[in-house]
């Protein structure tokens, strides 16, 4: 490619330019021109402060943006990911599944303290471990307690498991809420099944989960604990004040004279105490969730269709806790994203702003 | 500085660099009363802030820097709104010397291949080969990287080889320039 003569193009430029004589007068226009400005508009102090900065003062907002993304990051970061989102599920809320030998363990983490039990099936407790280690603290709340458990027993002991199940549930001070028993046509019983709902005052709660586990081979426990305080003193705010309101109907009701009113004023008492009704209805169902625990016990026959869970090799666990581990560090990754992504942009809008800036204060400096 | 010293500093910028500001000026929008228009505007600009200078380590750049910005100003703000100037006085101001003919009509040539360059190429030859600044000094003139000048350069040179007026000069070099432009 043939490039032009830098010599030859000097040369022209200068021929070019220097082909005209500069107007003599323009100086002294400028003179004056400046004279004027320089007693009419003052250089702002401001801009003479900072005009000594130019790239130092990219450099501090640069960096105070990152500071300021880093700070809603962070936040983000150690909400979204990490074993303490314990907290987001909140102080009265925990649940746990552990079954039998896969190793398997979802829902929020408790410390090792709170969790007690063997390799064989692991007892869980319902209540997080500063509520368990009080029960005077239950006292002042409204905590609603259910869970299950998955039994296998041998054939021969089927009968008896039930039997023994309902037992616990009268020497627990509860009751049998509901059961329902298929039996087997199998010689050996082997495709006998059934389930029992028991429900036990809560203090008895994991005294029941102990003595159901002790009946066979536990395949899973589940147990979940819910702070229902808030639903309580809601209701009951809500029906004193609608039995307040209908206190005030009926003194108005106590006046009225003309049939009209008296009609009026009824069908609003009537949709009062409906209201009020159905509130207490619920309000009498949480006080009766809160004050018994409620227990589903599965019980199957070992080796029955229904039981298909076998120990579990070492192979088996690794492989398990491989998957797990993979699909684990993929969810994390999906969680860090989206805060990556908005401090991402973020950066880039504080960027794109801050060049701007800079371009603009280096144009009017100039 | 007293208001006197101050006016005799300004006179002395207007001395040493004003005629050259207005011709680099004028290479750069074509036209020699904005050229003039522009420098006026420029060195009330550079007299206002002229606090910033101390900030800046050579005065050459600093003021090209202001005339650069007022032209470019002048290019995206007022000449594409305005009528296609009717009195270009490039270089039928300068065919009224008495230059060689084939001198006159080189520059002819180079002249009408610069017009054709986008500005920010322009300004770079004209600072580079006109004002004679180093690359140092025009990145400082347009506010960009060393090496944005030196890639604006080389973009520029290659441009001005490849416009047909430079073409047409070299392929007629060895003809009579008498014959070329008669």
């Amino acid at each position: 490619m043939n490039m032009i003569d830098e010599g030859t193009l000097t040369d022209v430029l200068h021929d070019v330019a220097e082909s005209f004589a500069v107007s003599p007068g323009a100086t002294d226009r400028i003179l004056a021109g400046a004279s004027t400005a320089s007693n009419e508009t003052p250089v702002p102090p401001i801009r003479r402060h900072y005009a000594h900065f130019g790239r130092g003062r990219t450099l501090a907002i640069s960096a105070a943006a990152g500071l300021m993304v880093v700070g809603i990051s962070v936040p983000l970061l150690l909400s979204e990911s990490g074993p303490s989102s314990l907290a987001a599920v909140g102080p009265h809320v925990v649940e746990k599944i552990v079954i039998n030998g896969s190793g398997f363990y979802s829902g929020p983490r408790l410390p090792s303290s709170s969790t007690q039990g063997s390799a064989s099936g692991l007892v869980v407790h319902g209540l997080p471990a500063k509520v368990a280690s009080s029960r005077s603290v239950i006292g002042l709340l409204k905590v609603k307690e259910v869970g299950s458990v998955a039994l296998s027993v041998d054939a021969k002991r089927f009968q008896s498991a039930l039997d023994r199940l309902a037992a616990f549930a009268i020497a627990d001070g509860g009751f049998v809420a509901n059961s329902q028993v298929h039996t087997g046509t199998t010689a050996l019983g082997s495709g006998s099944s059934g389930f029992l709902v028991i429900q036990v005052p809560q203090r008895n709660f994991p005294e029941l989960v102990a003595q159901v586990k002790r009946i066979g081979h536990a395949n899973s426990v589940v147990t979940s604990t819910t702070d229902v305080t808030g639903q309580y003193v809601d209701l009951r705010a809500r029906i004193t004040a609608l039995q307040v309101s209908r206190q005030q109907y009926l003194k108005i009701m106590a006046r009225t004279t003309t049939t009209g009113g008296i009609l009026a004023v009824q069908s609003q008492l009537d949709s009062l105490q409906s209201q009020i009704e159905v509130l207490q209805g619920q309000m009498n169902l949480l006080n009766s969730q809160s004050t018994y625990a409620s227990l589903t016990i599965g019980v199957t026959v070992a080796g029955s269709h229904a039981n298909t869970s076998r120990p579990a090799s070492g192979i088996d666990k690794a492989w398990h806790a491989s998957v797990a581990g993979f699909v684990a560090g993929f969810e994390w990754l999906i969680r860090l994203a989206g805060p990556i992504l908005f401090a991402v942009v973020c950066l880039a809008a504080l960027v794109l702003l801050g060049r701007l800036a800079r371009r603009a204060t280096q144009r009017r400096r100039s | 500085m007293s208001g006197s010293d101050e006016m005799d500093e300004l006179a002395r910028w207007l001395e040493e660099g004003y005629a050259g500001s207005v011709r680099t000026a004028y290479l750069i929008l074509g036209n020699r009363s904005d050229a003039e228009d522009a420098v006026q505007e420029a060195y009330l600009r550079a007299w206002k802030f002229r606090d910033s200078l101390a900030a800046t380590s050579s005065f050459k750049p600093w003021l090209y820097r202001v005339v650069v910005n007022t032209c470019n100003t002048k290019l995206r703000k007022e000449i594409p709104h305005r009528d296609r100037r009717s009195g270009e006085d490039g270089l039928a101001t300068l065919v009224a010397n008495d230059d060689p003919m084939g001198r006159i009509a080189q520059a002819n040539d180079v002249l009408e291949a610069l017009r054709g360059l986008p500005a920010h190429l322009r300004i770079v030859v004209v600072l580079r080969y006109y004002s004679d600044l180093s690359e140092r000094e025009i990145a400082v003139a347009i506010s960009r990287q060393p090496g944005t000048v030196k890639s604006r350069l080389h973009e520029a040179r290659r441009r001005l080889a490849a416009h047909p007026a430079l073409q047409r000069d070299e392929e007629s070099a060895n003809a009579p320039s008498k014959e070329r432009y008669q």
